[in-house]
């Protein structure tokens, strides 16, 4: 059937029984209310009606590391005065009660403003960044600095962990104090801003390079919070010295700068200063003549069967920590021996002390029949005596006829004597070399004894960070340690500069990446390919964290404490 | 509302905002993806780099606070609505701007809490959020064809809430048909032998549309909504047939009591078919507003525990 028009009249003729329609209730509209309110009442009754329901897990933003899960159940034991509850934190059951006891429910406002003034340094330095005047703030100012800042948790922190509040990142910076009469401590009280909670079960991870380049990377954050405090250093030194500071380790020594100023550092290869072996005027004080670039020389005897190694000399510590001291018995005297006489090789001048090698001089031939009696027990004291006295014959027979002139030997000249020169750079031909030839003797009147200056060689390079030579045996000595090639005095500071380690430890260099090498094959790790790799790439260990730490030690606060007190 | 060329400025100034709040996303925390150097104002910088989210730190709590000031006008519609004579803007520049910065909310809320859902609470929120932007979509693209379609396929609209009344009314008025045609079978037989034959055939055309009314109409008119779309009437191509065989069965002279039947189920099924597209167009609400409110609450909530535990 055809649709039929109708008029205005025929349509409001239908309404006309019902034209208060409106007045009345109707299903869609009172689902819509019934909804709305139930959602009304629903989210606002689940609001303060949370204890009933919830824990406080319902608010965790992620899950609590290992290092503090013994209270992941106790928010407020971190989060100061946090209450979930807002039927508590708005105190409507004592409103409640006041008003069941007739009294109108009142808030204090006096303490609520006192409790938005009372700012920490942390907070009055945040709004000095923000360039908000510290005399002056505003309400809103008030709320960002409190609600941007993290010095309530910090204050948490520092309740259980309050001996971390310094921040020194050289490891060995205390035990400097005595040669370095500035030490900066700076106050480290912000341990949020690099230590992340609520991101894993497992332990709490170290901040990476990036917490560190904040404030590194910045020079007026640097400059704002840098914090030097005197120390008292008996004898600081005023040259590169090798100093031994009571660990039984010789440590290379720099003068201090005095009010030097922080290195903006973006990360190990950008804006990292050089090692202070790098120094202007830095040169190695050993006492000791050695020539690297001399025993690299074909000529050299074989040791053993093989061309002479680094590694005859050069041994890792212990766990590949930098190097053990070089030994004359151990590394030296296989070539250098100080036999008396060649037919007897294990009879040599002792090493070391002038008085013992004046007693050795002395009694030389006590000393030889003995070392004889050792070696042959079995043959007769009168064989041996014979053979002593033959011995000594030779010797003498060299021209050591006085102790003045055996000693003069020793010392000096070597025997054969090579010629008057205190210091005889070579000892081909002669029986036993001078001490002269390695050391500074000083020359003696009379009976007196000679001096051998000790050698002071130093044990460590680099104060403020440890080393290990294991991850780097896939390298050659002389990638790092160039210099040697060429050197010849002992001044010479063969280490490698920063910049040479900063080839590898740097971020990783994504634009020179190569992804397979010719052949279509990555270089093996420990090949000299992936030295080249890792050159050009970087990529390899540069966070600071793996040199330096950021806490002092709990000894730091007592300094400073005690150098605020002066 | 109808997404027109009104809408225009609107989407531009979205889609401007979008990027400028991504430019200075990515210049706090992706500065490398940046083709070149921005330098955000003081206070909306790290001041230093300490917070472990992005909605805890200045220009995520600055993207926070805007969504939610967002959220307060967004809900703020419903009064404008109720408040018609306010001199605050049409109702129709409210719709929009509710529209297009509720939009503008998806980037921020994306930007406040860093692509991430986070703990229970703001997962709650999230899930919520979406219920509301998905329902807000749909309502918009309900309401950008429904009209036109509605339009097409009702030819007499009434008003909505008027509908209950009219079923009513129809149910009524056919129920007086009814009665009246029960009145002309009492009438006592005639002598005159036309006259029976016009009597005999009346009487049989009568019966068949009593027991049309009895069977079919009243209970299709009288029913609820759900039942008579059931119903054969409740089809308009099986309703056209069922009237066609009735106008055969029954002589001329109820032409035009058929007719009004017919036209009676026609608008009954009309205005079923009005009711079930009035709750497609504006159904969505139930669950947009409701749980628009129940976001505000929960993002105030979220507010205040942010606050307390920072």
């Amino acid at each position: 059937m055809a649709d039929q028009p109708r008029t205005q009249k025929q349509i409001a003729q239908k309404y006309k029984d019902n034209l208060d329609y409106y007045r009345h209730g109707h299903f869609l509209r009172r689902l819509k209310l019934l909804l709305f309110l139930l959602a009304v009442f629903g989210s606002i009754g689940a609001v303060f009606g949370f204890r009933f329901w919830g824990n406080q897990q319902y608010f965790n933003t992620g899950p609590i590391s290992q290092n503090h899960a013994r209270f992941a159940n106790d928010c407020s034991q971190c989060h100061d005065g946090a209450e979930a509850d807002l039927t508590r934190a708005l105190k409507l059951d004592q409103a409640v009660t006041d008003l069941k006891e007739g009294n109108l429910p009142s808030l204090n406002f006096e303490k609520l403003k006192a409790a938005g003034q009372n700012f920490s340094a942390a907070e009055m330095a945040s709004a000095a960044k923000r360039n908000f005047s510290p005399d002056r703030l505003s309400v809103l100012q008030q709320v960002v600095i409190k609600k941007s800042s993290l010095a309530g948790m910090d204050r948490a922190c520092l309740k259980c962990h309050n001996s971390f509040q310094l921040h020194q990142p050289q490891m060995e910076a205390l035990m400097l104090r005595g040669v370095h009469p500035e030490l900066p401590l700076v106050h480290s009280d912000r341990c949020s801003t690099c230590h992340r909670e609520h991101v894993g079960h497992g332990l709490m991870k170290v901040p990476d390079s990036q917490s560190c380049a904040t404030c590194h990377a910045d020079l007026a954050e640097l400059s704002r919070t840098r914090n030097v405090i005197k120390v008292a250093s008996p004898s600081p030194p005023n040259k590169p010295e090798n100093r031994d500071l009571g660990d039984n380790l010789i440590r290379f020594l720099m003068p201090q700068e005095a009010n030097a100023q922080p290195a903006v550092i973006k990360n190990y290869a950008a804006g990292h200063p050089p090692f202070r072996y790098e120094g202007a005027g830095a040169r190695d004080p050993a006492v000791i003549k050695y020539n690297h670039q001399r025993h690299t020389q074909p000529d050299i005897p074989k040791l053993n069967g093989h061309t002479l190694d680094c590694a005859d000399c050069h041994v890792t510590g212990k766990g590949g920590a930098f190097y053990e001291r070089v030994k004359y018995e151990k590394h030296c005297a296989a070539c250098h021996s100080l036999n008396v006489v060649p037919e007897l090789p294990g009879f040599t001048i002792p090493h070391g002390d002038p008085a013992v090698v004046r007693v050795f001089a002395e009694s030389m031939n006590r000393q030889m029949f003995t070392y004889l009696l050792n070696k042959e027990p079995t043959a007769s004291e009168t064989d041996l005596a014979a053979r002593v006295t033959d011995i000594v014959a030779k010797v003498r027979s060299r021209g050591n006829n006085t102790l003045e002139e055996f000693e003069r030997r020793i010392y000096e000249a070597g025997d054969p004597p090579r010629d008057e020169r205190i210091s005889a750079k070579a000892n081909t031909g002669q029986i036993f070399p001078p001490c002269a030839k390695c050391h500074e003797v000083t020359p003696s009147s009379g009976a007196a004894l000679r001096k051998v200056t000790k050698t002071n060689i130093a044990d460590r390079w680099i104060q403020h960070g440890p080393f290990t030579h294991l991850p780097h045996n896939h390298m050659v000595c002389i990638d790092c340690h160039s210099a040697v090639v060429g050197s010849r005095n002992t001044a010479d500071i063969l280490l490698p500069a920063q910049a040479t380690c900063a080839q590898c430890h740097a971020p990783l260099r994504k634009d020179k990446l190569l992804e397979v090498v010719a052949g279509g094959i990555a270089p093996k790790p420990g090949t000299p390919e992936m030295v080249e790799k890792q050159k050009r790439e970087g990529g390899v260990k540069w966070e600071c964290q793996n040199c330096h730490q950021f806490h002092a030690p709990p000894e730091a606060i007592r300094m400073r404490q005690s150098a605020s007190a002066k | 509302m109808k997404i027109d060329r009104h809408h225009v400025p609107w989407a531009i100034f979205v889609i401007i905002a979008t990027i400028i709040l991504a430019a200075f996303f990515c210049a706090e925390f992706f500065p490398q993806y940046l083709p070149f150097q921005i330098d955000l104002p003081k206070f909306l910088s790290h001041a230093p780099h300490e917070r472990n989210t992005y909605g805890a730190s200045p220009i995520g709590l600055f993207y926070g606070t805007l969504a939610l000031a967002i959220f307060l006008f967004a809900s703020a519609l419903g009064v404008r609505k109720k408040k018609r004579l306010w001199r605050i803007g049409t109702v129709q520049v409210w719709l929009r701007a509710h529209i297009w910065l509720t939009i503008l909310t998806i980037p921020l809320v994306a930007f406040h809490c860093g692509m991430h859902a986070g703990g229970p609470q703001t997962t709650t929120l999230i899930w919520l959020y979406t219920i509301v932007m998905v329902s807000g979509f749909f309502g918009i693209a309900l309401q950008n064809f429904m009209p036109t379609m509605m339009k097409e396929r009702l030819s007499r609209e009434v008003v909505y809430e008027q509908i209950p009344h009219l079923h009513r009314l129809i149910a009524e008025s056919a129920n007086e048909v009814r009665t009246a045609l029960l009145g002309t079978i009492a009438l006592p037989a005639s002598k005159d032998a036309g006259a029976a034959v016009v009597a005999v055939e009346a009487d049989t055309s009568v019966s068949v549309i009593l027991e049309f009314l009895d069977e079919e109409c009243l209970p299709y008119l009288e029913a609820s909504r759900r039942m008579a779309t059931r119903m054969r009437l409740g089809n308009h191509r099986t309703g056209d047939d069922i009237f066609r065989l009735l106008r055969l069965n029954t002589s001329d002279n109820f032409r035009n009591k058929i007719d009004e039947l017919q036209s009676w189920c026609d608008d009954r099924r009309l205005m079923d078919l009005q009711t079930k597209m009035h709750h497609w167009l504006h159904g969505w609400l139930l669950i947009h507003v409701p749980i628009s409110f129940a976001l505000l609450v929960f993002t105030f909530w979220h507010a205040y525990i942010t606050w307390v535990y920072l």
